[in-house]
């Protein structure tokens, strides 16, 4: 809000511009990499590039301070609680001063306006503004300090931002089988061990297999803090910035033009699960419209063509990514790859919390695959399938991740993209498509897939850990997702929310004895009841199309027909039945039929073996009112 | 780091009394009046300043203009003229990423904005559905598309577009406390997923109670369009006047019974 607290910080000696000194409402925050400065509170080490053609233009030797600044900035920042009632501190306003070599080019308005705009959307801030200074000072070593990095631009090379978890582990595996090309990969060590570890392991591995095709571009980039803590922020929404920032500078090494992320499709848009989960609270650090804002600012540093942030797997969904990993016969990789997200508070043995967003997805996906056998030798913490759900962000994960599946399935493409309007709205122009229909057709099978794939996943893990005279305990995973009903598909459940309304209402509706004249006068009840709760139907079973049997002329539109069928004092059960046989003719077989039989007078004695004979030849439900 | 940042409500007395009551909420029972009432009291001071928060003036700002465009004769060229650019497709989408724009253009602070946004998103889509009868080419792009607007240029379209905006908004406002608890005290995935529906019925139901079923409200929605917005756009002060007493209706409907016990 106006007045709001600005964070102005100044970058490696920049001097306070002058229009910021009436700036009284502002938190100031002095930055600085350099070794041998007493102040130095950011530690930034990147090998230096070794090559013989290789030149460093000055513009990206700033781009690259730049990014590590804006990620130093944005982990001093504190963005506020995660208990306050209201989130409105975690937008925030930043205001950098950056000593720049190419001070021409940073202060083009194009640059600004391109930069800012990544930003804020990548990070959920409310404001990214800069003012560049011409720096005085020689290009200090100090940021290449981490021994060589050896170029070698003749071969073919691609550049992979590489974190160890499965989907950047299998789309280098994609790349090694599918290609003959080198490949070098991109990570950032912030000082976990564990971390380290995983990579070291991975490309070891891959390297041995795939005849050191592997280059592996290691940096640093963390806080130096005198108390020891941790950085103040912790989400760390910007670090896809400093990243991929790396990541051009590498590509224009080799001579590319574009430079890969693999993360799958659902991760990367990461819908909304929950009303709370928006701006900074949920990542978009592999969002299209993030990698898309990236590659319009890169774009802005050569007069070549576009720089493309490739984005291969953006139709995949996890469970899509294992299935290829194991496809590509290295499917033994699983277990050392690393998804989890909070691997800085993990403290025993296991690689995963088993707890966290990522963790789950990782689960859920080897389930919907069935290679779990290869995931859970022990490397999680938290084990959701046999632990009591303790913890209530645990429970919210879980139980959030499942209802966001489950309605991706329930809903059809129209109601799909209704439903999910204000995210698509950043999408559309960051994805690949000839039209708008094209490109949410796109979206809409994604999403789809993995909601059928979850589906799998806890159909699997029931039959797998739910034993049938074990009970289960209350607070378990199994036990919450015990009850069926949430699987059972959408026409089922509006047939039973019918037949709940039509049972409670028909015979209030003809009580005392006064029963409908007819069929016809019975059609008419029926059509009236379900007219009144008819935009409710819609609004919870929007892919659902449905109708009265006697109002609708042409019967391959709908999905499930409605037919009342009046059973009086006089109708015999063969009579009964045999009306009911020659209406179904009527419908076409795959649709569903409701036929509700009105029986005040008991002519059906033994009304469930008279459904039972109707509803095992097909689509069908016979329900009876009394 | 973490891919999601999970909220939690603050552990003072009143809050555990809202996550107390989200833990008796049962399909057989439900008190979703009783919990929506106790989260409006929590936050009744911040909801009465709602109607003073840029984005949420910025997305009413965008309704109002875009129902008095679709009565022009060339409703781009009109919409444009204020900064709002549509694409010639206009579909939906096309239309939400207009909102998007918007809202973000003239907002100060992200957190209502987006709420806003969404609800004014939302409102617009749940428009769409209620009064075009081909659903089939709504996301194909259409000349004529503009005609489905042309019902809220007057006073009882505007009644029920403000409607929508209104009940989805307070819905969303609602959500982002109660949703912050609402899965881990439940204990079916049907317990929560009637949760949602329950609260957005009763919504409906407050919202629809407010803007029509009390006349007063109804009367002077239209009233106020067709003095303030039939010829010509109304200022920032008429439509901050509006909101005003659109919040306060809904804040009282939804305290109503509360108060008449």
């Amino acid at each position: 809000m106006t007045g709001e607290l600005e964070h102005i910080v100044l970058c490696n000696g920049a001097k306070l511009p002058m229009k910021l000194n009436k700036k009284a409402n502002s938190d100031i925050l002095k930055l600085f990499h350099e070794r041998g400065n007493n102040e130095r509170n950011v530690n930034i080490q990147l090998p230096d590039f070794v090559g013989s053609v290789f030149h460093l233009p000055d513009r990206i030797k700033d781009l690259l301070e730049i990014s590590a600044y804006i990620y130093a900035a944005d982990r001093k920042t504190h963005r506020g609680t995660i208990n306050a009632v209201e989130y409105q501190k975690w937008d925030r306003s930043f205001y950098f001063v950056f000593p720049v070599r190419d001070l021409v080019f940073w202060n083009t308005k194009d640059v600004k306006n391109c930069l800012s705009a990544a930003l804020e959307f990548m990070s959920g801030d409310k404001n990214y503004d800069f003012s560049f200074q011409q720096r005085s000072s020689e290009f200090p070593m100090g940021l290449f300090d981490q021994g060589e990095f050896v170029v070698k631009p003749e071969k073919t090379t691609s550049i992979v931002l590489f974190s160890g978890g499965l989907d950047s582990l299998t789309g280098v595996v994609d790349q090694l089988v599918n290609t003959d090309e080198q490949i070098c990969l991109i990570s950032h060590q912030s000082g976990q061990p564990e971390s380290v570890r995983t990579q070291k392991k991975l490309i070891e591995a891959l390297n041995k297999k795939f005849n050191n095709r592997c280059k592996h571009f290691k940096f640093f980039c963390n806080l130096i803090n005198i108390d020891g803590k941790r950085a103040a922020e912790e989400t760390q929404r910007t670090r896809s910035f400093l990243y991929s920032s790396i990541a051009f500078a590498l590509a224009g090494a080799f001579s590319q033009d574009s430079f890969y992320f693999y993360e799958n499709g659902i991760t990367s848009i990461n819908f909304s699960k929950r009303q709370d989960l928006i701006n900074a609270r949920a990542s978009r650090t592999t969002h299209p419209k993030t990698l898309g804002l990236l590659g319009k600012f890169f774009s802005l540093f050569t007069l070549r063509q576009p720089i493309k942030i490739h984005h291969p797997y953006l139709f995949k969904t996890k469970s899509d990514v294992v299935s290829l990993l194991v496809s590509l016969g290295e499917r033994d990789l699983i277990s050392s790859s690393v998804s989890c997200s909070r691997t800085f508070q993990n403290t025993t043995q296991n690689s995963h919390c088993g707890q966290c967003s990522q963790c789950a997805d990782r689960r859920f996906a080897m389930y919907s695959s069935s290679d779990e056998d290869f995931d859970e030798h022990g490397i999680y913490g938290f084990d959701f399938l046999k632990d009591e759900l303790e913890d209530g962000k645990t429970k919210t994960t879980l139980i959030d991740y499942v209802r966001l599946a489950l309605q991706f399935t329930k809903l059809n493409q129209t109601a799909f993209q209704f439903e999910f309007l204000d995210e698509l709205v950043n999408l559309d122009d960051y994805i690949e498509g000839t039209n708008e229909n094209e490109r949410l057709e796109k979206i809409y099978e994604l999403c789809h897939r993995h909601g059928e794939q979850i589906e799998i996943a806890l159909e699997r893990m029931r039959s797998k850990h739910d034993r049938t005279f074990t009970q289960r305990p209350n607070g378990t995973f199994l036990k919450i997702i015990a009850n069926k009903d949430y699987l059972k598909p959408p026409i089922m459940r509006l047939v039973q929310d019918i037949c709940d309304m039509i049972g409670k209402t028909l015979p209030i509706a003809f009580e005392n004895g006064n029963y409908p004249k007819d069929e016809r006068a019975l059609n008419s009840m029926i059509n009236a009841l379900i007219e009144k709760e008819k935009d409710n139907y819609n609004r919870e079973y929007p892919s659902v199309r449905f109708a009265l049997a006697n109002v609708i002329p042409d019967h391959s539109l709908e999905d499930l027909f409605i037919e009342a069928k009046y059973l009086r004092g006089k109708t015999s059960p063969s009579v009964a039945s045999g009306g009911i046989a020659e209406d179904m003719t009527k419908y076409p077989t795959d649709k569903h039929k409701l036929f509700i039989a009105y029986d005040p007078h008991r002519s059906i004695a033994d009304e469930d073996r008279f459904s039972k004979d109707f509803q095992s030849k097909g689509e069908c439900t016979i329900f009876f009112v009394r | 780091m973490g891919h999601e940042r999970i909220g939690i409500l603050p552990r003072t007395k009143r809050w555990t009394s809202v996550v107390s009551s989200l833990a008796s909420f049962s399909d057989s029972e439900s008190n979703i009046s009783e919990i929506a009432q106790k989260t409006l009291r929590n936050v009744q001071s911040r909801f009465e300043d709602i109607e003073r928060d840029s984005g949420v003036q910025a997305a009413f700002q965008f309704l109002v203009l875009f129902s008095i465009s679709s009565k022009q004769n060339n409703p781009s060229e009109f919409l444009n003229s204020y900064g709002i650019k549509l694409s010639e497709n206009i579909t939906p989408l096309q239309i939400a990423k207009a909102v998007s724009e918007w809202v973000s253009k003239n907002s100060d602070s992200n957190e209502y904005a987006s709420f806003a946004q969404s609800a004014a998103i939302d409102a617009i889509g749940e428009w769409y559905q209620q009064n075009q009868t081909f659903q089939k080419n709504l996301f194909a792009g259409d000349t004529n598309q503009f005609e489905v607007w042309r019902k809220s240029a007057d006073g009882s379209g505007f009644c029920e577009i403000s409607r929508l905006y209104f009940s989805k908004f307070t819905e969303r406002y609602l959500k982002y406390f109660l949703e912050r608890a609402a899965s881990s005290s439940m204990n079916s995935i049907d317990t929560r997923n009637r949760f949602n529906t329950e609260l957005q019925e009763h919504l409906r139901e407050i919202s629809k109670h407010a803007f029509e079923t009390a006349k007063i409200t109804q009367s002077f929605a239209a009233g106020w369009f067709n003095k303030n917005a039939k010829d010509s756009v109304p200022s920032a002060r008429k439509m901050q006047g509006f909101l005003n007493i659109a919040f306060n209706k809904i804040k009282g409907e939804l305290l109503r019974e509360e108060n008449s016990r």
